[in-house]
C-alpha cells in the first residue's frame, strides 16, 4: 500500500470502509482488515489456546466477514459484527474436535439470577505473587464454557460492555452479566485450589 | 485485587507478522476460485446459448422455407401492383406465415446469452482489475 493511501484509509471510519469495500477497493479492505486483526487473533487464540489453530480460524474468521460484507448492516457496530463471526467460528472448530468442556451449569435463559450469585472476594494474596500466575489464568480460562470464555474475554480483554456482548451472543444482558459474575466464581475456585497444590 | 483484575497479568499478545498477508492471500485464492467459477459457468451458458441459436435459426429457415412467407415476398419482385392493389392481405398473410415462435425463443436466447456475457465481463473487472490498482 502506498503511505499517502495508508494514512487517508487509516482515518476512515469503518462504515466508510466498508463501503469502500463493497466497491471492490483492496486498500479498504486490507486496512479493515488490519484494524480488527490484533483483537480477533488475541479472543481467538485465548479462546483456545494454540497459535496455529489460532492463525487458521483468524483467516477464516475474516474470509467469512469478507464473503459476508454486503450483507453488514451499517447501524450496528462492525466490531461487535467481527466478534459475533469470531465467537461461532471458534464454537464450530471445538465442536469438530470435540473440545468442549464445561465446568459450570448453563440453564439461565432469560432468568436474572445475578441476586442470587453471592459477592465475589477479592482474591488472596499468595495467588497474587505466584510466578506461573499468567499461565494458571490461561489454564484457569480454557475450563470454563466456550461461550462464557467468550464473555469473559470479551469484558475483560476487549473493553464490550454487557450491552454489546448480549448483542454479540444474542442472549439477554442480564443472563450476560449472570454468566460473567458465576465464571469469576469459578476462575476464583480453580485459582485458589491450584495454589496449595504446588505449594 | 478484585478476581476480574487478575486478568491484567495476562502477557499482551499480538498476532504473528505475516498473518495480514495471509489473510489477504486467503481471500484473494477464493476470489479467483470464484471467478474461474463464474467464467467457466459463463462460457458454458454462452456455448449453449450459441448452439440453441444455431440449432432454432436451421428450424426457422426451414419453417420459413415451408411457409407462404418467402412466396409472398416474390410477388413484390415480380407482380407489385397486385401487391400494392391487395396491400393489407399481403401484409396480414406475411405476418401470418412468419414462425413467430422461433423468432421469439431465439431473440430470448439471445437476449440471455448476451447478458451472461455481460455479468461474466462485469464480474472479471471487478474481481481481476481492482486487484491492479
Amino acid at each position: 500500500m502506498v503511505n499517502g493511501t495508508e494514512s487517508i484509509m487509516n482515518q476512515l471510519s469503518d462504515n466508510e470502509l466498508i463501503k469502500a469495500c463493497r466497491s471492490g477497493d483492496e486498500n479498504a479492505l486490507g486496512t479493515l482488515i488490519q484494524r480488527h486483526l490484533s483483537a480477533v487473533y488475541r479472543f481467538i487464540f485465548r479462546m483456545i489456546g494454540d497459535r496455529p489453530v489460532a492463525e487458521d480460524l483468524t483467516q477464516e474468521t475474516f474470509l467469512k466477514i469478507w464473503k459476508s460484507i454486503r450483507r453488514f448492516d451499517p447501524t450496528k457496530s462492525f466490531r461487535a459484527w467481527t466478534f459475533a463471526i469470531a465467537k461461532n467460528v471458534v464454537i464450530d472448530y471445538l465442536r469438530k474436535k470435540k473440545h468442549l468442556t464445561f465446568s459450570e451449569i448453563e440453564n439461565d435463559e432469560g432468568q436474572d439470577i445475578a441476586d442470587t450469585i453471592p459477592d465475589i472476594q477479592p482474591l488472596p494474596p499468595e495467588i497474587l505473587e505466584r510466578a506461573e500466575l499468567a499461565q494458571d489464568i490461561e489454564r484457569a480460562l480454557l475450563e470454563l464454557s466456550p461461550e462464557t470464555r467468550s464473555i469473559i474475554l470479551m469484558h475483560e480483554m476487549e473493553d464490550f460492555t454487557f450491552q454489546e456482548i448480549a448483542g454479540v451472543l444474542k442472549k439477554p444482558m442480564n443472563t450476560v452479566k449472570s454468566r460473567y459474575r458465576r465464571a469469576l466464581l469459578v476462575l476464583r475456585g480453580y485459582l485458589e485450589n491450584l495454589a496449595p497444590k504446588k505449594q | 485485587m478484585p478476581t476480574e483484575q487478575i486478568f491484567k497479568h495476562l502477557p499482551p499478545l499480538e498476532p504473528p507478522p505475516d498473518l495480514l498477508q495471509k489473510v489477504l492471500a486467503r481471500i484473494h485464492t477464493v476470489r479467483m476460485r470464484r471467478l474461474y467459477a463464474q467464467l467457466s459457468a459463463a462460457a458454458a451458458g454462452t456455448i449453449l446459448s450459441l448452439s440453441y441459436i444455431a440449432f432454432s435459426w436451421s428450424a426457422f429457415a426451414s419453417q420459413i422455407q415451408e411457409s407462404s412467407f418467402l412466396a409472398m415476398l416474390k410477388l413484390l419482385w415480380s407482380d407489385p401492383d397486385i401487391v400494392f392493389s391487395n396491400l393489407t392481405n399481403i401484409v396480414l398473410g406475411l405476418l401470418e406465415s412468419i414462425p413467430l415462435d422461433s423468432v421469439i425463443l431465439a431473440l430470448i436466447v439471445c437476449f440471455f446469452g448476451i447478458a451472461i456475457l455481460w455479468i461474466a465481463a462485469h464480474e472479471t473487472r471487478r474481481s481481476f482489475f481492482t486487484q491492479l490498482t
